[in-house]
């Protein structure tokens, strides 16, 4: 956790690379001096929730469901590529 | 103690299994789960799920031992150690990083099995003493070092090798990790 209360980068347990509402598009440096754009790294955690759970409805749920998820994957993954140049 | 080691990718998925019971690690098998983007006119999305599931399918037949003779699952693994998601410069390819990190993360939760994450550097630094070692330098002193990762590595294409090697740059990076060490005891 840093200062401004962000916690990202490496987990040790389970995939969780932000935690925070805090501002967007604030650049964390890491130890190595390299610079995360915490928007970037927060879309790409919403990209892993949104593929977790697809895998997890495939297997569980039903048609709707499924639709469901693959169409908020969809989006995420649309939301993330949206950056595209802006990384 | 088994440990799924994994370079998570989406076109090229690398993975490692070894065994270790605190004191010699031995390589059990290695691959790399390969998926390709669909020639014909499909819908990105469409094509991204059906990737998801094949990585889902063919990780889940290697995180599980199946006997041969009976066809019961024999053993499971006991902790999965991950190459963490290094910041891919393109966004495109993050999105594409993720959806395998998707994948992985809940295949772990199914099995009940914690990820261990190190990054790139940490586990070049940990396998060759060097942070900045070439792919050529990891997969030489793992090789050495662990005489049976060569068998299972010689049937992977010598273009893909680098994905096992890392999956199993990662396990070797963990090994000092107080999961492992806990899980070890555990046994005792």
């Amino acid at each position: 956790m840093d200062d401004e209360g962000i916690e990202l980068g490496i987990a040790h347990e389970g995939v969780l690379w932000v935690k925070s509402d805090l501002p967007v598009r604030t650049i964390y440096t890491d130890e190595d001096g390299a610079d995360y754009d915490v928007t970037h790294i927060r879309l790409r955690y919403e990209v892993i929730e949104a593929a977790k759970a697809l895998v997890h409805e495939q297997r569980h749920g039903d048609e709707t469901s499924v639709a469901a998820t693959e169409w908020k994957l969809a989006k995420a993954v649309d939301a993330l590529e949206a950056t595209e140049g802006r990384e | 103690m088994r440990i799924l080691g994994v370079d998570p990718g989406f076109a090229n998925f690398g993975w490692c299994i070894a065994r270790y019971d605190g004191k010699e690690l031995v390589v059990t098998g290695c691959g790399v789960i390969r998926t390709e983007k669909d020639k014909r006119k499909v819908l990105a999305p469409v094509d991204n799920v059906e990737r998801m599931r094949r990585i889902g399918d063919e990780l889940e037949q290697v995180m599980l031992e199946v006997s041969p003779i009976s066809n019961l699952v024999e053993r499971r693994i006991s902790i999965i150690c991950a190459e963490s998601m290094s910041h891919v410069p393109h966004a495109s390819s993050a999105a594409k990083l993720s959806l395998a990190w998707g994948v992985l993360a809940e295949a772990s939760r199914v099995v009940q099995v914690p990820i261990l994450q190190r990054s790139p550097q940490e586990i070049k630094k940990a396998v060759t003493g060097s942070k900045k070692a070439s792919k050529a330098q990891m997969k030489d002193t793992l090789c050495k070092q662990f005489p049976s990762l060569s068998e299972p590595l010689g049937a992977v294409v010598g273009s893909l090798q680098e994905h096992p090697v890392d999956a199993l740059g990662a396990i070797v990076a963990c090994l000092k990790d107080p999961a492992i060490q806990m899980g070890l005891r555990g046994r005792e």
